[in-house]
């Protein structure tokens, strides 16, 4: 005779009310974990983000000597070009970077003054370049050392290395916050293992007379351990519900921290956190389904002789 | 083919300590068996080999055809079902009515619900409470929760009912009358094992009565008395 589900899981729901407290303790540890591997799983895309952004929009100008002439440009542009690691090359005439030059110093006088006064153009041609990834810059830079090409272009005229330094740093804080956040994530996933495996045996030592009294009179070793592990079901859910909630809340008070952190950038961050939220999180709240329930049974098959 | 047979059975506890040993039986169906003795010869522990809360560490278990020497986990709900059992420490449980107690020994093997309805009343009827089946254990007196474990052990209608000291906690009067009813089981075919210590009962039912000492049966008498 098959004991059905909605009996067991009847059985589940009264041993969770009634013990209520116990359950709550778990509840609040595991919806502790599930945020705090929430928030950290949150900065990461957040620095993920930063840093894609970032990339994009970085590249590099190489700028050449004026009098550089176009035979020696274009054949320059055609060979990064052709490069596989090459999204796009941009031509800038001597004459674009002289009126780009002017129209970024319009405001000042002297500037403005001397740039009339001058009866040949200082600026050379340059060349923007953006590559498929910043990794990629370095194999670009080879082509620039050619020698061919590297008489033409002016000292310091590549603007390569500030950028690289600077997301070079950013990408090592962001990998140091990964394995932080791993480590916080192995550390707080024990926590919450032995936690509800501790509640279980709490629970199996409060019911045992019923239990003893189940196996007494033929309750199949499901209908023992069924509710036992039903129950683990509803504290993960629970927990998961309850720190999406306060994720989501968390994602609209940090709403306008995210607009300063992005301004001038082509991101709402918070948007994309709602949009994406079962994307970035779904790992610590199907996580905390699992590990409830692993627990469960870790505790029954410990502690439940059937 | 005997209802329960045992076959030069031993159970030996950690430290050596004896509970049965060479222990060889056979019990027909529709039998009332009484097995008496002190305190500590072995009376529960054949009680517990019987309902499989215990293993042998030497010989088999038989429970009609089926060899329950080496009884799988998985198969112990069903041989249970098969066997009703009555402690002297009731084991109802206090939050739940008579009615309730009873059929939660078919709620947790997977009764329906209408199976439920039509049953309970039933053993309830047989063990005389189906007036009291919305009282709760502590509202009734030792014998009347007694009955209850009993109507509650009689639900999947067993073919074998091992009642361990039933009459433990019981005034004479009360004991007499838990006697009776399992008389009264017992007249309906269900093969009745007694496990006491109470020689005036044992010596005014004129059944079977298996005798036991450190762990050994030292006499088995057709219509017997307490002999120790």
């Amino acid at each position: 005779m098959l004991t059905p589900f909605p009996r067991v899981a009847r059985f589940a729901a009264k041993n969770f009310w009634r013990d209520i407290w116990l359950s709550s303790v778990t509840i609040i540890i595991f919806v502790l974990a599930i945020s705090l591997v929430g928030v950290l799983s949150g900065v990461k895309v957040i620095t993920d983000q930063a840093i894609t952004v970032l990339r994009s929009k970085v590249d590099v100008v190489v700028t050449l000597k004026p009098g550089t002439t176009e035979t020696v440009v274009l054949d320059l542009k055609r060979k990064i070009g052709e490069l596989p690691e090459t999204t796009a090359v941009e031509y800038v005439t001597a004459e674009e970077n002289l009126e780009r030059f002017k129209s970024l110093h319009l405001g000042d006088e002297t500037i403005t003054k001397g740039t009339a006064a001058l009866e040949t153009n200082p600026f050379g041609p340059s060349l923007k370049i953006i590559a498929r990834s910043l990794d990629e810059y370095p194999k670009i830079a080879k082509v620039l050392e050619d020698q061919t090409f590297a008489a033409a272009i002016e000292e310091g005229g590549r603007s390569l290395e500030a950028n690289q330094a600077a997301i070079q740093k950013l990408s090592h804080f962001t990998r140091n916050v990964n394995r932080f956040s791993l480590a916080l994530t192995l550390i707080f996933s024990l926590i919450a293992v032995l936690v509800v495996v501790n509640t279980m045996r709490i629970a199996i030592h409060t019911h045992r007379e019923e239990i003893g009294i189940m196996k007494l009179v033929g309750a199949s070793n499901w209908f023992v351990r069924g509710p036992f592990l039903i129950e683990s079901v509803f504290i993960g859910l629970l927990a998961a519900i309850i720190a999406s909630l306060l994720l989501l809340a968390g994602i609209a008070l940090l709403e306008g921290w995210f607009n300063s952190l992005f301004q001038g950038y082509d991101v709402n961050m918070a948007e994309y956190l709602r949009t994406h939220f079962f994307g970035i999180f779904w790992g610590p709240l199907l996580g905390a389904l699992l590990l409830s329930i692993v627990s469960a049974a870790i505790a029954v098959g410990r502690y439940l002789r059937v | 083919m005997a209802m329960i047979t045992f076959e030069r059975v031993a159970k030996i506890y950690p430290k050596d300590v004896v509970g049965v040993q060479e222990a060889s039986l056979k019990i027909e169906p529709g039998e009332f068996v009484s097995i008496v003795g002190q305190s500590g010869c072995g009376k529960t522990t054949m009680a517990k080999l019987i309902i499989a809360e215990e293993r042998p560490t030497q010989g088999r278990v038989i429970i009609g055809d089926w060899d329950i020497t080496d009884i799988k986990q998985r198969d112990i709900p069903t041989l249970r079902r098969q066997i009703g059992v009555v402690f002297q420490d009731f084991k109802l449980l206090p939050r739940k009515t008579v009615f309730e107690n009873v059929a939660f020994a078919l709620e947790v093997s997977g009764a329906s619900p209408q199976q439920i309805q039509s049953t309970v009343p039933q053993v309830l009827k047989i063990v005389g409470l189906e007036t009291k089946q919305d009282r709760f254990p502590q509202q009734l007196s030792g014998g009347e929760q007694q009955r209850v474990v009993i109507a509650r052990s009689l639900v999947h209608r067993p073919k074998i009912l091992v009642a361990d000291e039933p009459t433990g906690n019981l005034d004479s009067i009360n004991a007499q009358e838990i006697i009776d009813l399992l008389k009264r089981i017992n007249s309906f075919g269900t093969t009745i094992v007694l496990v006491t210590h109470n020689r005036e009962i044992v010596n005014t039912l004129r059944k079977r009565v298996i005798t036991l000492d450190h762990g050994r049966i030292i006499a088995d008498q057709k219509s017997g008395k307490y002999i120790l």
